[in-house]
């Protein structure tokens, strides 16, 4: 989203208004206790391998429990039933690649609510056509230099439409994109580009000497790294639910956060969740030697 | 038989008797008497005074907003009692043999002598007029109610009103019967008002210097005033006098000052005020560096001209300029208003009087700040150009016609955010986001009727209001389809000066008062009311960086109908009032936006609005003690209001922002001497609806939050009490006077919530945090007078 880091940094700045003018304390939450919801999660991608399907419970917000697996009685997809790997964990064979243009229909059977009869719950995706990555590149945020911050730069043509597009970074072999709040979600006001080939700096992830990992860690770059884009074609429905879910864990700015909400689901019968899919497309691009990025020894 | 006949006679003889009286009074001709009621020190008019004839069977008018009254009486010597609060009631005598026109001068009451009461108008005035749900309070109240850092805040009067309630900690904003802050007109010599906020909220843009009175219509609102739904603050400046005076005020934060004087009498007097904050000249002594090196400060500037031409004529010219800044580190921002009013007063006859209003206010906003990156700026403006011709006509004492046409033409410039420099993503300078332009114009014939019958027992009032809104260009229009997608994503460019939309609507308005008992009055209303203008408002945390917009063709007006009924009695000699009223709203085209809306600088907002339907009931309770040692109220309000929304809250009903049960607000006065009083106050409020989730659940490595209903919890109830002491220095009876006061806000230090936040702790622990911005706020303030 082009606008997306003026409108961030609005956020930010205004924010200090905020912090400078109150002063904070803990309090507690009274009221009833949530009864637990069950949650079904699964994405189906283009890419053979193992598609998974994750089956759960929530947990009350603000306590110390974490959210577990419960078995279902049945999992099956487009009528065939899926093997049972772990506690909630249902997967297709290992070479298993969602077809362009199919439609994928999940059916899972349990008893949640414990009263003995067995609740059915539901759930289609339709699988998006890939838009290939046909170029990923390097940008100096620096004018007229070679050197960190970058931006990663995509070139792709988009298609007549309505076209959802997310992305996955890989630093080397690892998904840096392993988290919601690292994962890109493009955001669709841009017409004028409708049916072109869209050369598009990534604003997501800004390329430094070293980047926000998990659990205050920081990731360190090197010349020589190779930098992976996972262009993900989105199927409408995963779509929204990832940019709802990435709103909601964003952080809330008090003069600006609109109303708070539940992030919209396509799982029948009272569940919570998505089934979705996408269809993958990779390029790497190797960063450059620059005074910016050491080289690894 | 010669007794009988002797009883007869004497008998009919009696009641001739009594009948010549009679006979002779229907015989005996009548003239009018009419007349101005006056300041007899600085020739200020006098609104609600009351003019009665003694001995009168009772006949008693009230003056208008021209201070002018007019009776209807035989022929004779004729005894007025003319009283106005705050002033020595007098008697006037005169000979009536021909219709008369006359000037009544009435001397203020020496403030040194008797407390006056808490109200711009009397107990008996509030009993027998028509209207109801009003709160009309003078310059004097709101400059005895203890302040926060020392200034003086008619809203925060408000915010103290029966069936009032602050928008939020801090905050200008206000509830009306749990209506939102848009819903309330806000109008300053007729000119419409926007955001009447200086920092963040923390106080109001009226200098009480510059104010004579306000009035709060909280649903029986006139038929000459509309487009808003909850209620009507009509503010009126003060005006010179024809003596020269110098006020001022010097506090720890800020300080004012405001001259006022006459030309050659007081054919053309004149009256200027000003005030100033110096809070960042405290700000390097602070220990953070940020807050060191910040920039916090707010100036206004109020100007009054009248000129009275003749007697028949009176023009007057209302200025204001407003500023805030604020600048912490590489970003600040600067907003404020500027308002322009110029009225005409014609008197055509003493029974017809017309006034013109022509109107001008800017609000606008102007944010900046640096990253390593980039340079930004975010501008936002409304403008508002309106006229209107009001006719008031008295074919008879105790009968009131008036009619009119307004006409407002509104511009808003939402939002345009410009990047300057090269961004994060590599986009260049020259990126802009920028909201569409819109323009609103609304167009109003109204007419109401006002008078009394059954030996003036009973005072009945009825009006109509006929609009038409249009939409104008230039713009960009957005339409969306029953799910709120667009219907064509690039909209339609509107050319300038092309109207393409409108709307008609009309507003009854209906109100009845019955006098049961001299002490005791029955009143009833109804109004149904229309608003074409709408705030979106991104939090309850109070913003100077809010957005305007008009209707459209997919922002349907929204509308009311209020039905309101109550008792008023008076007790004791009118030393106390008690009343109780109860109401009901219904709302249509109601607004709220959409779970994870699209806010910032989005122009295609009409995809992140949902409409439905809203509810407002309660019932208010008024204790009020006018005179004595200790005056002021004590209000009781509950009220409930809620929220049907398709596509909010699964559709089904939700506690709207405002839905606050129980609010309480005691306000009291006490005169320890002739040279001290004190003041206190309490607000209770129940704690405002908020969202919070209850369960997660695991996604792509995040806890995504579960949410029930919106609005389903609370902030913690909010309450606060207030004290200020005013001791009068140096001699009394003299020209020259000063005093101090000496006020401690939130006396107890409660910590009232401002906003609520998520954090979580190094252990992974989700936590709720709450930020409060005040704890014990304590001021002095010098103020003098000469």
């Amino acid at each position: 989203m082009k606008y997306f880091k003026i409108i961030n940094t609005l956020l930010w700045l205004a924010t200090l208004t905020g912090g400078v003018t109150g002063c904070t304390e803990p309090i507690e939450l009274i009221g009833d206790d949530m009864e637990s919801r069950l949650v079904i999660t699964g994405t189906l991608s283009t890419e053979p391998g193992y598609q998974i399907i994750e089956i759960s419970s929530t947990v009350p917000y603000f306590g110390t429990d974490l959210p577990e697996n419960i078995d279902a009685a049945k999992v099956v997809l487009n009528g065939r039933e899926l093997t049972r790997d772990a506690p909630g964990i249902y997967t297709t064979g290992e070479n298993f690649a969602a077809v362009e243009g199919e439609t994928y229909v999940l059916e899972v059977w349990m008893d949640y609510d414990g009263d003995g009869q067995q609740e059915y719950y539901s759930a289609t995706t339709t699988v998006p056509y890939v838009h290939v990555l046909e170029s990923l590149s390097v940008k100096s945020l620096v004018p007229g230099a070679v050197d960190i911050p970058f931006v990663l730069l995509a070139g792709f043509q988009d298609t007549p439409g309505d076209d959802y597009y997310g992305a996955a970074l890989w630093i080397n072999s690892d998904l840096y994109s392993n988290r919601i709040l690292r994962y890109y979600v493009h955001s669709l006001n841009d017409y004028s580009q409708d049916g072109s080939f869209i050369r598009y700096p990534i604003p997501e992830w800004i390329i430094t000497g070293s980047l926000v990992w998990d659990n205050g860690e920081t990731y360190d770059l090197y010349s020589g790294d190779v930098l992976t884009v996972e262009l993900q074609t989105l199927s409408e429905e995963y779509y929204r639910f990832l940019q709802e879910a990435k709103i909601e864990k964003n952080q809330h700015f008090p003069l600006f956060s609109g109303p708070r909400g539940n992030v919209t689901g396509n799982i029948s019968g009272g569940a919570l969740g998505i089934f979705g899919s996408y269809a993958v497309s990779r390029k790497s691009v190797i960063l450059p030697k620059c005074p910016g990025l050491p080289e690894r020894q | 038989m010669k007794r009988h006949f002797t009883v007869i006679g004497i008998t009919l003889g009696f009641f001739l008797a009594l009948m010549l009286p009679v006979s002779a009074l229907l015989a005996q001709t009548k003239h009018t008497l009419s007349g101005k009621v006056m300041d007899g020190q600085d020739g200020e008019i006098l609104t609600g005074a009351v003019v009665k004839v003694v001995e009168g069977n009772d006949i008693w008018t009230l003056t208008d907003a021209r201070g002018r009254f007019v009776l209807t009486l035989p022929e004779g010597r004729v005894k007025l009692e003319v009283s106005y609060i705050g002033y020595e009631t007098q008697e006037h005598e005169l000979i009536l043999d021909s219709n008369k026109d006359t000037f009544l001068f009435l001397t203020p009451l020496s403030y040194y002598l008797e407390s006056v009461t808490v109200f711009a108008e009397s107990a008996g005035t509030r009993l027998r007029r028509a209207e109801m749900s009003i709160e009309r309070v003078d310059a004097e109240v709101i400059r005895r109610v203890p302040t926060l850092f020392g200034e003086v805040d008619l809203l925060k009067v408000v915010q103290m009103l029966p069936g009032v309630q602050a928008a939020s900690e801090g905050s200008s904003g206000f509830h009306v019967r749990g209506g939102s802050p848009d819903q309330n007109m806000i109008l300053f010599d007729n000119a419409t008002l926007y955001n009447v906020s200086h920092m963040l909220g923390f106080f109001s843009i009226f200098n009480s210097d510059a104010v004579r009175d306000m009035t709060l219509y909280k649903g029986d609102i006139p038929a000459r005033f509309g487009g808003r739904l909850s209620s009507l603050l009509e503010v009126v400046p003060a005006e010179g006098a024809g003596r020269f005076s110098v006020k001022g005020g010097i506090g720890l934060i800020s300080s004012k000052l405001s001259i006022q004087g006459g030309v050659a009498g007081d054919r053309l007097t004149y009256l200027a005020a000003g005030r100033r904050t110096y809070a960042d000249f405290f700000l390097p002594l602070a220990k953070n560096e940020l807050v060191k090196n910040a920039t916090i400060h707010f100036y206004d500037l109020n100007g009054r001209l009248r000129w009275r031409v003749n007697d028949n004529n009176y023009i007057y010219l209302t200025l204001y300029n407003g500023r805030d800044k604020f600048a912490i580190s590489d970003m600040g921002v600067k907003f404020g208003n500027s308002v322009a009013a110029i009225n005409w007063n014609h008197s055509f006859s003493d029974r017809f009087f017309m006034q013109a209003h022509a109107t001008y206010t800017n609000y606008d906003y102007d944010f900046k700040g640096s990253t390593n990156q980039m340079e930004m700026e975010w501008v936002s403006r409304i403008q508002d150009a309106g006229m209107r011709l009001d006719f008031s006509y008295m074919p008879a004492a105790g009968h009131l016609l008036e009619f009119g046409y307004t006409s407002n033409f509104q511009w808003y410039q939402p939002g345009k955010a410009v990047g300057i420099g090269e961004l994060e993503s590599g986009v260049q300078i020259e990126q802009d986001i920028t909201m569409s332009r819109r323009q609103g114009f609304v167009n109003v014939l109204y007419f109401s009727n006002e008078h009394k019958l059954f030996n003036e027992r009973m005072e009945l009032r009825y009006g109509l209001r006929l609009n038409r809104f249009d939409n104008a260009g230039p713009t960009t229009l957005y339409k969306v389809d029953e799910n709120y997608n667009l219907i064509e994503e690039e909209g339609e460019e509107i050319p300038s000066g092309v109207f393409f939309h409108h709307e008609y609507g009309l507003e009854p308005r209906l109100g009845i008062s019955y006098l049961a008992t001299p002490d005791l009055s029955l009143k009833a209303s109804y109004a149904r009311t229309l608003q074409y203008v709408h705030l979106l408002s991104f939090s309850s945390a109070g913003s100077p960086m809010e957005i305007w917009i008009p209707s459209s063709p997919c922002i349907k007006p929204q509308s009311s109908h209020q039905v309101s009924a109550g008792a008023f009695a008076t007790l004791f000699r009118k030393n106390y009032e008690a009343s109780v009223e109860v109401f009901y709203k219904d709302l249509d085209n109601v607004l709220d936006f959409k779970d994870h809306p699209n806010l910032l600088l989005y122009d295609k907002i009409e995809t992140e609005l949902r409409f439905g339907t809203g509810k407002s009931y309660g019932i208010e309770f008024l204790f009020r003690r006018n005179k004595g040692v200790l005056t002021g109220w004590v209000s009781y309000t509950w009220s409930r209001s809620f929220r049907t929304i398709p596509g909010v809250n699964n559709g089904q009903k939700y506690r709207s922002p405002s839905d606050r049960p129980h609010n309480i607000n005691v306000v009291l006065f006490y005169d320890i001497s002739p040279r001290m009083e004190v003041s206190l106050n309490w607000v209770y409020a129940t704690g405002q609806p908020v969202t919070l989730p209850e369960g997660r659940y695991w996604f792509y490595n995040e806890l995504i939050p579960v949410y029930t209903e919106r609005n389903s919890y609370r902030m913690a109830d909010y309450h606060r009490m207030d004290a200020s002491l005013n001791i009068r220095l140096g001699k009394m009876n003299r020209r020259w006077k000063h005093s101090l006061n000496i006020s401690v806000y939130n006396l107890y230090g409660r910590k009232n919530p401002w906003a609520i936040n998520f954090r979580m702790k190094p252990t992974g622990e989700q936590y709720l945090e709450m930020t409060y911005l005040f704890s014990v706020v304590p001021s002095i303030t010098w103020n003098f007078s000469f």
